[in-house]
């Protein structure tokens, strides 16, 4: 038995052995995006590392990002698992190896940018940041001195949680319970100033913040548990982040507690859920659908690749951030924005310079300011 | 009397069979891996390119795997090497902006402390390794959550020259020459591997079985303090995951490269190098051929399962024949 088991083994080694040196030109399918079919005419490809690549606002971002390369003709690269800062800079290396000619990745913290702008100038491949605004003159500096950062796509997360606060103070809160994202993060920093903002200005409280318990709904329920029981004069429930997978657990929490619609609830991100939420009123308020940053980069980057780029200097641009509020507003999104994408390929193609010539910097930045609900439903004739 | 003696000779065989198998096994793991991501990758994994960001990708495992060994060829474990990377490298980078020399210092001598602690609370305390390296852990990423208060500790500029390539080849040679000569040779590795096998025999031939174990946890604990300073250039940065589930890692990588799960007398150095290299080739080859997060937990996980199932069956089933 065992004779035959090493005589397997060694025989798929030998068939490993002679196919492999029998040829190479295999058509390459290293490249995988959630689900939809990567492009095959063009030799760009570009990269992208992102947290995961399924949930309500990944899973976007990733196909309008698929969307923005078949449409402009370039292959795309999605890798995941960068959870921590060596993951973050063994995938942005793995990406390069992959032959991606940009790459483009939300950094942690502006400690690691020099990293990874180094890592992208000895490749010689652009780079650019999603979801990150630059905050020190030095990583500022680092990345504008380098002739291949292309940009970075940043919301204004200030605002996205002043106006999650605003929203449950419209409700008629004012002593608030929050799940916050790990310290570690500009995008912390700046959500708890937003926060801090809305205190000060509506005279609210945040009377408890947890944000350890936030990466399950298990755990997010029993914080929500105890919240209460330590502050019962809570009234409103903040989620600065992780909504995937808090909101449930805080949702399931105050129904148990029997607290649905007495204690309000307002979140930054999407969830998959939330027009259920909003019908049932059991939310007041989500701040999200910011998935089209990475598309725009992707943009950029494509003209850049194809010698025709839209601008010579790397550029900041604000992304904008979409409000719902309502059990309609929810079922708008879904429909155009989510099930639907708010950009079509063919939309994408026309910005790319080489296929419209037409095409400039400043109408890419029209574009990018006009996003919203209502501006996909009149361009798609949805309204 | 004849077919009894065919029996026997034929179990003889099939032992040998076995043993044979078990000593092949890893090396044909890493061929397989190398070969079917090349030509999964149309040979994307296997250009030099590539195998230079392997290398640098597995050098921190590479050297915790072959300091780790000592530890598991006397079954025992250490969940805290990921939190020791990363509080060693946090420390490293702090210090970093006053003086390089000190802050690679630093980071080893912390590594060291956090090490003999391990040593002394499991070797001299009794108590059960896991929980008191656990324990360790949960410890040292509550303290590395309170250092990094502002998310992330830079490095020294400076610091971003130290990120060589051809200089960490050669320390990690050079560690592996060493670690090689103590285990195989030295009386040290002998030790190690007796506990494994026996500790009470051990005990009784006369070896200070607490002061082995003190001393493997120490040199773990230095080897991850070394690995942090590393990690904390290759970053740029230290955050409070630094060096996250790197202690699965290393268990997996052993395992992988034929690490018998008990340790003891079959332990051999060449599983800390096949193994890391195994799991930097899987984690290259799976994240190069667009692999999400889950598929790849599960991926490492299955053949995890599988390589311990089937050499954990052989091993008990060979070990079972040479008592009969």
């Amino acid at each position: 038995m065992l004779k035959k088991v090493a005589a397997l083994f060694l025989a798929a080694v030998l068939a490993f052995s002679l196919v492999g040196c029998s040829g190479q030109a295999q058509s390459s399918s290293g490249t995988q995006s959630s689900g939809a079919s990567s492009s095959s005419s063009s030799d760009i490809k570009i990269g992208l590392t992102i947290y995961a690549t399924t949930d309500a606002t990944s899973g976007p971002m990733c196909k309008n990002m698929q969307a923005a390369c078949d449409g402009m003709g370039a292959k795309l690269v999605i890798t995941t698992d960068n959870q921590d800062l060596e993951k973050e800079v063994s995938n942005i290396e793995n990406l390069i190896a992959n032959g991606c000619k940009a790459v483009f990745c939300l950094p942690y913290s502006d400690n690691s940018i020099p990293r990874i702008a180094s890592i992208c100038e000895k490749a010689g491949v652009y780079f650019g940041f999603y979801w990150y605004d630059l905050a020190t003159k030095s990583t500022h500096d680092v990345c504008y001195n380098s002739k291949y950062f292309l940009g970075n796509i940043y919301e204004d997360d200030v605002w996205s949680a002043y106006t999650a606060m605003q929203t449950l103070n419209k409700a008629g809160a004012s002593k608030i319970g929050m799940f916050g994202l790990p310290t570690g993060r500009t995008t912390t920093t700046k959500r708890d100033e937003g926060i801090q903002k809305a205190c000060k200005e509506y005279n609210m409280n945040v009377l408890v913040t947890d944000r350890v318990n936030t990466n399950t709904s298990d755990a997010a329920a029993s914080s929500v548990e105890s919240m209460i029981s330590a502050y019962p004069n809570l009234d409103g429930i903040v989620i600065a982040g992780m909504t995937q997978t808090c909101l449930p657990g805080v949702i399931q929490a105050l129904k148990n507690l029997h607290l649905n619609g007495k204690v309000k609830v307002a979140c930054i991100d999407f969830n998959e859920n939330q027009t259920e939420y909003f019908e049932k009123g059991l939310i007041n308020g989500v701040i999200g659908g910011h998935f089209t940053g990475c598309a725009w980069l992707a943009v950029l980057a494509i003209n850049k690749l194809q010698g025709t780029p839209l601008t010579d200097k790397a550029v900041s641009i604000q992304d904008q951030f979409i409000v719902l509020q309502s059990a309609e507003d929810a079922k708008n999104y879904t429909s155009y924005l989510y099930n639907e994408l708010p950009y079509t390929k063919d939309e994408f193609a026309k910005m790319s310079k080489k296929l419209n010539s037409s095409f400039t910097y400043d109408d890419l930045l029209k574009t990018i300011k006009a996003y919203s609900v209502s501006d996909v439903m009149t361009r798609h004739n949805k309204t | 009397m004849e077919q009894k003696n065919n029996k026997s000779l034929s179990s003889n065989n099939s032992d040998r069979w076995m043993g044979i198998f078990i000593n092949v096994f890893p090396f044909v793991g890493l061929l397989i891996v190398i070969i079917g991501f090349s030509i999964f990758s149309s040979g994307a994994t296997i250009r030099l390119s590539n195998s230079i960001e392997v290398f640098n990708q597995s050098f921190a495992l590479l050297l915790v795997t072959a300091a780790a060994l000592f530890l598991l060829s006397q079954d025992c474990l250490d969940m805290s090497i990921g939190a020791t990377i990363g509080m060693a490298g946090a420390v490293a980078a702090y210090i970093s902006k006053t003086s390089i020399p000190i802050a690679f210092i630093s980071a080893i001598a912390v590594g060291l402390l956090i090490g003999l602690t391990n040593g002394f609370l499991h070797g001299v305390l009794g108590i059960n390794a896991m929980i008191a390296t656990l324990a360790m852990q949960f410890i040292l990423r509550g303290l590395l959550l309170i250092v990094c208060q502002s998310g992330t500790i830079g490095i020294a500029i400076g610091m971003y020259a130290l990120d060589n390539t051809a200089l960490k080849f050669v320390i990690c040679a050079a560690f592996m020459v060493v670690c090689y000569l103590f285990f195989q040779y030295h009386i040290y590795g002998k030790q190690c591997k007796a506990i494994g096998a026996g500790k009470t025999a051990t005990i009784q031939s006369g070896v200070n079985v607490t002061r082995v174990k003190v001393i493997g946890y120490a040199f773990m604990g230095a080897t991850a303090g070394l690995a942090g300073f590393f990690t904390v250039i290759r970053t740029g940065a230290a955050m409070y995951n630094t060096g996250n589930m790197v202690e699965f890692d290393v268990l997996i990588a052993l395992i992988l490269g034929g690490m018998p799960i008990n340790g003891g007398a079959d332990s051999h150095f060449r599983s800390a190098i096949i193994g890391a290299l195994i799991l930097g080739v899987l984690n290259n080859g799976m994240i190069m051929l667009g692999l999400g997060t889950y598929p790849q937990l599960i991926t490492k996980g299955l053949i995890f399962i599988f390589v311990l199932a089937l050499t954990f069956t052989m091993r008990y089933q060979l070990n079972k024949n040479k008592r009969l």
